[in-house]
């Protein structure tokens, strides 16, 4: 989830600024900020943030994902996926949970069975014993 | 031993005010001995390089960041040479990263002997500690250099000038070979620190991170005045940031001056990347490390 707001403290690894136009894969191990324009595919271990006036045409795989701006591509999430009100999204939706806000657009499928699998996977792993190590 | 190199001209010719004093602090550290000096540009990478052949295990540059940076380059891929600094430069980037305000502090650091490993980078075959640097900043920094008299007031009036005469210019970044963006730069600045010069922690993480500040009104820019002028990029709310191994950086039709550690190192395109030779150095106790 949102622990806290976008660029109020959560340190953010990667930004798209507002006048950069981003083709091809983007990796991050962190929180990215779109503002720009991007096509490809996008996936960060932590969340997203679309801006308002950001164009996405990229799958988007991520921990959280907010969308202020337009995102055409699919959005897997593992937490939640909220489309604020100046929010479009077309493409389907795989996360714990969606919002989407009055005035927000989405066109697309939403489906949350994938991420119980994948916690039902986490559990486990989890439980699984470490490996003996030879010393 | 320790090996002092010592830039004579830093900082308007400093080390003949400081000299006297500067040696016996050293000598009450009980951190004394052999002072060379350097005659040009160049010169003291020469000098560092002849000082480790000799075995000297403690290399201290003394000067401003472009003798930092070519005793680095001196010094760099021998694992037994710590290397220290006492500023007394224009621009003392490298050792402001380090938590070293100014040379009187350098000495009690140099006393203190914290040694930490740091990440490089790498342009060609010139490395660099802190950050690199291609469009406004460059047209600073050659500014900055060519008058060390300079006061605040003066500089601030001259980069105001500057950004209301800077032409960014249309440039192409590819990021790891993974993804590329297309921009107008105002100012590129690559850093081997985590955050902004001056202010950044190290983080040896084996990335460098791109602060991008792509063309904008002049209005907005005047409104960042004071993060430009300090060269606080990552604070300006339109810029983008990058984190690769390697970018490469084409700068259109017109080659770009590209400067690192605030020192001239060559034109676009370049490619800039993390070296995977390390540097040990002396560093502030306040100073974080990853």
């Amino acid at each position: 989830m949102f622990r806290k707001k976008f660029g109020s403290g959560d340190e953010i690894e990667t930004i798209v600024g507002p006048s950069v136009s981003l083709k091809g894969n983007l990796r991050s191990d962190g929180n990215v900020r779109l503002k720009g324009k991007v096509s490809g595919d996008v996936k960060t271990k932590g969340d997203v943030y679309v801006d308002e006036g950001a164009e996405v045409k990229a799958s988007v795989t991520a921990q959280n994902l907010k969308v202020a701006g337009t995102v055409t591509g699919d959005i897997n999430a593992l937490g939640e996926v909220q489309i604020l009100e100046t929010g479009r999204v077309s493409g389907n939706v795989n996360s714990q949970a969606l919002i989407v806000n009055l005035g927000a657009l989405f066109n697309g499928k939403s489906t949350m069975e994938e991420h119980e699998n994948l916690l039902k996977e986490k559990e486990e792993k989890a439980i699984e014993p470490e490996p003996e190590v030879e010393a | 031993m320790y090996y002092y190199i010592v830039n004579p001209a830093a900082g308007g010719g400093r080390i003949n005010k400081i000299q006297e004093r500067l040696k016996t602090l050293l000598k009450q550290k009980g951190i004394d001995g052999e002072f060379v000096k350097s005659t040009g540009r160049g010169e003291a990478s020469k000098i560092a390089k002849v000082a480790v052949r000799q075995g000297a295990t403690t290399i201290v540059a003394v000067g401003g960041d472009s003798t930092v940076s070519e005793v680095i380059n001196g010094v760099v891929g021998t694992n037994k040479v710590v290397l220290g600094m006492l500023p007394i430069g224009v621009t003392n980037i490298l050792a402001r990263a380090l938590g070293i305000a100014d040379w009187t502090q350098g000495v009690n650091v140099l006393a203190q002997r914290r040694v930490k490993i740091i990440d490089l980078g790498k342009i060609n075959d010139i490395f660099f500690a802190t950050s690199l640097d291609i469009g406004f900043e460059t047209e600073v920094l050659k500014d900055r250099q060519s008058s060390s008299l300079w006061k605040p007031v003066v500089f601030k009036k001259k980069v105001l000038d500057k950004i209301l005469s800077y032409k960014p210019f249309s440039a192409t970044i590819k990021f790891d070979s993974k993804f590329s963006i297309e921009t107008n730069i105002f100012n590129l600045s690559v850093f081997n620190t985590r955050l902004s010069k001056g202010e950044g922690d190290f983080k040896n993480d084996g990335k460098l991170t791109a602060v991008l500040v792509s063309s904008q009104s002049k209005f907005s820019l005047l409104k960042n005045f004071s993060k430009i002028a300090t060269a606080n990029y990552e604070e300006i709310p339109f810029v983008s940031k990058f984190r690769a191994k390697k970018i490469f950086v084409e700068g259109g039709k017109v080659a770009r001056d590209v400067f690192a550690d605030a020192g001239y190192v060559g034109i676009t395109p370049i490619e800039v990347s993390v070296s995977s030779k390390k540097l040990k150095v002396i560093v502030s106790k306040d100073r974080k490390f990853d």
